[in-house]
C-alpha cells in the first residue's frame, strides 16, 4: 500500500494533515462518523507537534484485511518528549486540569492507539481507524 | 447584499448576519474572522450573528476554542452568536475529545436561528 507523508512544522500543516486524512477516508468509502473520527484524531495529534515539538511528520497508509479497510496514521516528532505518558493518557475533568495534549480523547476516537516517547528526542503516536463493512 | 473580505463571507439578513463557513479552519483564519466580525458588528449595528458550519468537515478542540473566543467577543458587544449546520461527524468527534462546547448556542437551521435572534431582541 502506498504511504503518504506530510511534514508538520506550522499551523497550516495541521490542516493539511487533517485534510489529507479526510480525503483518503472519503476515497476508500469510510462512513461519515469514521471519517470525522480519524480526521479529528489526526488534527489533535498534529497540533501537539506544532505546539510542543520542533517538527514532525504524519504518515498515512491504507490497511486492509479480510473483512475491513482501515487507515493508519503515524505522527512522529522531534521534540522534548512526554515525561509521564500514563498521566498524559488519564482522563481528567476540566476543573482538575489536563496536560492539554488531547490524548485521552484522541484514543477514544480510534480503534488502535499507541504512543512512545523519549525525553529529549521526541514522540511517536500510531492510530488506526477501521471502518466495518 | 453579501459582503466578502479575506475569504470570509458576511450575508446580512434583516438585523442579523450569516457567516457561511467553508473548507478548513485554522487559528489564522479564526483570528481574521474575529477581527473582521467585530468590525462588521460595529459598522453595521448587527443584532445577531449566525455561524453556518455546514461547509466545515474538519474541526478539533482547539478550533472550537477559537470559535468560543469569537462568540464571547460578539456577546461583549451585545450581539448573540448562534451556530447551525454542525454535522453528525463533527459533533461526534468534538464530544469524544471533550471539546469545550458549553458556550455553544445551537439552532437546527438558519431560519430557526433568525427567529431566535428576533425573539431575543423583542424581549429586551
Amino acid at each position: 500500500m502506498q504511504t503518504q507523508k506530510i511534514v508538520i512544522e506550522k499551523e497550516e500543516d495541521v490542516s493539511l494533515a487533517a485534510l489529507s486524512v479526510h480525503i483518503l477516508a472519503e476515497k476508500i468509502g469510510f462512513s461519515v462518523i469514521a471519517t470525522s473520527a480519524i480526521t479529528t484524531a489526526t488534527s489533535e495529534i498534529a497540533r501537539n507537534v506544532v505546539k510542543y515539538a520542533t517538527r514532525g511528520w504524519a504518515t498515512l497508509k491504507i490497511l486492509k484485511d479480510e473483512f475491513r479497510t482501515g487507515i493508519e496514521v503515524v505522527i512522529l516528532d522531534i521534540g522534548p518528549g512526554i515525561a509521564d505518558i500514563d498521566n498524559a493518557l488519564k482522563d481528567r475533568t476540566s476543573t482538575s486540569g489536563t496536560l492539554g495534549l488531547g490524548l485521552p480523547g484522541t484514543k477514544r476516537l480510534v480503534d488502535e492507539f499507541s504512543i512512545e516517547s523519549k525525553m529529549g528526542e521526541g514522540t511517536t503516536v500510531r492510530m488506526v481507524k477501521w471502518d466495518q463493512k | 447584499m453579501t459582503f466578502s473580505t479575506d475569504g470570509i463571507v458576511f450575508q446580512p439578513i434583516g438585523d442579523a448576519v450569516i457567516i457561511p463557513l467553508q473548507g478548513s479552519i485554522d487559528a489564522k483564519r479564526i483570528e481574521t474572522l474575529r477581527q473582521k466580525l467585530l468590525d462588521y458588528i460595529q459598522i453595521h449595528k448587527t443584532k445577531g450573528v449566525i455561524f453556518d458550519f455546514s461547509g466545515i468537515e474538519i474541526m478539533d478542540a482547539d478550533d472550537m476554542q477559537g470559535f468560543k473566543r469569537i462568540a464571547k467577543a460578539s456577546e461583549l458587544m451585545g450581539v448573540p452568536a448562534v451556530c447551525t449546520g454542525l454535522t453528525d461527524g463533527l459533533v461526534a468527534g468534538l464530544i469524544t475529545v471533550k471539546a469545550d462546547t458549553d458556550w455553544v448556542v445551537v439552532a437546527p437551521s438558519v431560519k430557526d436561528a433568525l427567529r431566535g435572534i428576533a425573539c431575543k431582541h423583542k424581549r429586551s
